[in-house]
């Protein structure tokens, strides 16, 4: 019997209804783990090159880990895995919440769906056993009312679910995956694949918990946690959520503000995480919010997630969707000169209750007010609708008509990248995208990293796939640990930074395949370090697993995300950053004049691809990479000599 | 001497929750950043910084009206 997961994949055929277990060996687990690396093995092996992402024939893939569902922080998340509708490539995009949880309880370790039902339907996974219903009654529906109608109709109130709003019904672009009606599988349009399956939600309820081959050394673990939190650099974000950082991030002139005109916003303040939990948090009316204003993730104990509640106003929130997350703050914040902090929540709250990516809509939102005030879009595009910065009314409105696919709001529901193709008019010179997806609130500016792992990450721009900057210099004893003891001069991007950019995403990988948060398990200023991650794998499966074998398991599953985009054709030429990064210097604040260098950052990136032992050329992974990572069958799949 | 502070995030709780992370301290002529976290008594790992943006390390002799701004490092923290 193993330990930590259940030795068994659902395999889900929509088209035919068939439902299939499969018992996959030992190995295999440990090869992959699980998350995005387990999800990317079955694109490779199931699907072929050149599926269209919204057809019956892409694969979706929603897979926990070896360590999901045990006693410890961080561990509830789940990985889904499709070719993505926004950037034509690999799509990869990660969850928490009590989902995953729930589903590894259930019975399954992964579920691998295919085809395309004929009507809308749910799958229904309960203490082992798999069946696919009726969700006509379903379709059409927001998150929460699902939610509702399911846990009445199933008679179970512990029943967890994962589904797609209207948005993912409707295809748009960057839509979500919604579960807990307030959390989401966010970024490069999960939810728009599993809404074209015509499946609107995954219903789990089980009361197996995994067995943990050293319960000691787990339960050692996670009192060290607890006892460490409160002094910990992740005590903030457990009280005041991630949006504490805001203040930090325009101190440095590293805030985008007006999409990424500007590093700094002069009414942060407004929208930081501390007016967040004075003002909107549930339970702030009397001083309670710590009690009710503050949710987890299963099993964690920093529960930064963020419940707000407002009852009267133009913007009244319902608590259910939860609260808005500093890329949220950012994203119809400052990147769209909104401060007021009451029609953020509610553009949060229309993100989760129809499903869709809160940093897509609004940094997409943010692209189209800019080329609004540059009058390339008009009030003939939008119907009337006065987009310009700092108009928090217009900002709501049009997350709503995208998620409804509604006038102008239909056009942005294709993403900025494909509405700028459509518009012309040389809107694109104003996109934030990198693979046509948009860029989070974190600016390559400052941290010059960010320029290398933005361009290159298979997905598009993504924050949460390397260590950023400054923690090389303020985490010396962690990153001795990945063999890092040179930090460099700030804003430097030499070999040594690329170096410190590409182990770190390893280890990033790495723990998106195990799928642990990373706020909790990490690289530098997560509660535990690298060699904790290490001893919670080990005590969890009872492998004597090494922080080296882990990191394989990372740079296994980069290569094979590079290799699906390799597959599709998509290689170096895809891994660009926006224009504006390099023609527009910033305005104002400390970054102002700041802009990246051309040069620099090719020469950058070539030293990360010669690094990664792939092809400078075409940036694809070369066979005897692959070889050295035990997966010569990728070679073989895609061709390699 | 004295400095105003602004300790901003998780830092504020330090002081009672109706001054909002702000405090006004008074300290010897010749007092360092590296003093005045001390007399704050702040453990963590933070970034100090001045009103003119300037980020000082903790031997920087402060001067009468200094406003100092103290952040922690979350999320790995963001500098230029
Ligand atoms: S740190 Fe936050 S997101 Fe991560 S597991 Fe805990 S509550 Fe969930």
């Amino acid at each position: 019997m193993p330990h930590g997961y259940n030795g068994k994949i659902l395999h889900v055929n929509l088209t035919t209804g068939e439902l299939t277990i499969e018992e996959p060996e030992e190995k295999f687990y440990r090869k992959y783990m699980g998350g995005s690396a387990m999800g990317v093995y079955y694109l490779l092996k199931e699907m072929p090159a050149g599926v269209d992402p919204l057809g019956p024939d892409n694969i979706l893939a929603l897979c926990l880990s070896v360590m999901t569902g045990t006693p410890i922080s961080g561990q509830s998340r789940m990985t889904a895995v499709a070719k993505s509708p926004l950037t034509g490539g690999i799509g990869d995009s990660q969850c928490g919440g009590f989902f995953p949880a729930e589903m590894k309880f259930a019975g399954f370790d992964g579920i691998i769906v295919k085809g395309r039902a004929e009507k809308p339907v749910y799958l229904w996974i309960h203490d082992g056993r798999a069946e696919l219903r009726d969700a006509g009654h379903l379709w059409g529906r927001v998150t929460g009312e699902v939610e509702a109608t399911l846990r009445e109709e199933l008679g179970d109130d512990k029943i967890e679910v994962l589904q797609v709003g209207p948005a993912g019904e409707k295809g748009v672009r960057f839509a979500a995956i919604i579960n807990k009606s307030n959390r989401a599988n966010g970024r490069t349009g999960m939810g728009a694949v599993m809404g074209s399956k015509n499946l609107k939600a995954v219903v789990v309820r089980g009361t197996h918990k995994p067995t943990v081959a050293d319960k000691a050394a787990l339960s050692e673990l996670a009192r060290w946690g607890a006892t460490h939190f409160p002094e910990s650099d992740v005590a903030g974000l457990g009280k005041y959520g991630t949006a504490e950082t805001t203040g930090a991030q325009q101190r440095a002139g590293g805030l985008p503000t007006y999409n990424f005109t500007s590093g700094v916003f002069d009414r942060w303040e407004a929208i930081d995480g501390t007016t967040m939990y004075d003002t909107i948090l549930r339970g702030a009316d009397q001083g309670k919010q710590d009690r009710y204003g503050r949710d987890t993730c299963y099993g964690c104990t920093i529960r930064c997630k963020r419940v707000v509640e407002i009852k009267e106003g133009p913007y009244q929130v319902d608590p259910k969707y939860g609260g808005p997350e500093y890329e949220t703050t950012s994203t119809f914040g400052n990147y769209c000169g909104v401060s007021d902090l009451p029609a953020i929540a509610k553009a949060n709250e229309i993100c989760n209750k129809y499903g869709m990516d809160t940093i897509s809509c609004g940094a997409t939102i943010a692209w189209a007010m800019e080329c609004f005030e540059e009058e390339l879009i008009t009030v003939e595009d939008t119907g009337g609708i006065e987009l310009r910065y700092g108009n928090a009314e217009a900002m709501v409105k049009m997350t709503e008509m995208i998620a409804k696919r509604e006038g102008f709001g239909d056009v942005l529901a294709e993403g900025s990248a494909r509405a700028a193709a459509k518009i012309g008019r040389g809107t694109d010179e104003y996109l934030i995208t990198s693979k046509n997806q948009e860029t989070p609130a974190h600016m390559p500016h400052t941290k010059r990293t960010l320029a290398v792992i933005y361009a290159v990450n298979p997905f598009g721009a993504d924050h949460q796939s390397h260590e950023h900057d400054p923690s090389y210099r303020f985490y010396p004893e962690r990153m001795a640990q990945l063999g890092l003891h040179d930090p460099q001069p700030k804003l430097a991007l030499n070999a040594e930074m690329v170096r410190y950019a590409m182990i770190t995403q390893h280890l990033y990988s790495a723990m998106d395949s195990i799928n642990v948060c990373q706020f909790v398990f990490g690289s530098a200023w997560q509660l535990y370090g690298p060699d904790q991650l290490v001893k919670a794998a080990q005590a969890v499966t009872g492998w004597n697993v090494s922080l080296y074998e882990l990191m394989q398991v990372g740079e296994r599953r980069l290569n094979m995300l590079r290799a699906f985009n390799a597959r599709e054709g998509i290689g170096r030429e895809a891994d660009t950053l926006p224009k504006k990064f390099f023609d527009r210097p910033l305005k104002g604040g400390k970054t102002d004049g700041y802009v990246l260098d051309r040069d620099e950052w090719r020469r950058a990136v070539d030293t990360y691809y010669a690094m990664c032992g792939w092809d400078v050329e075409t940036g694809y992974p070369t066979r005897p990479k692959l070889e050295a990572l035990g997966i010569g069958w990728v070679a073989d799949e895609l061709g390699l000599a | 001497m004295q400095v105003s502070v602004h300790m901003h995030g998780i830092l504020r709780d330090q002081l009672p929750p109706e001054a909002k992370g702000r405090t006004t301290v008074s300290l010897d002529d010749g007092a360092t950043v590296g003093d005045l976290l001390a007399h704050l008594d702040i453990k963590r790992r933070v970034i100090v910084a001045l009103n003119d943006g300037h980020e000082p390390d903790e031997t920087y002799v402060l001067k009468d009206g200094d406003e100092v701004s103290i952040y922690t490092i979350i999320g790995g923290g963001c500098e230029t």
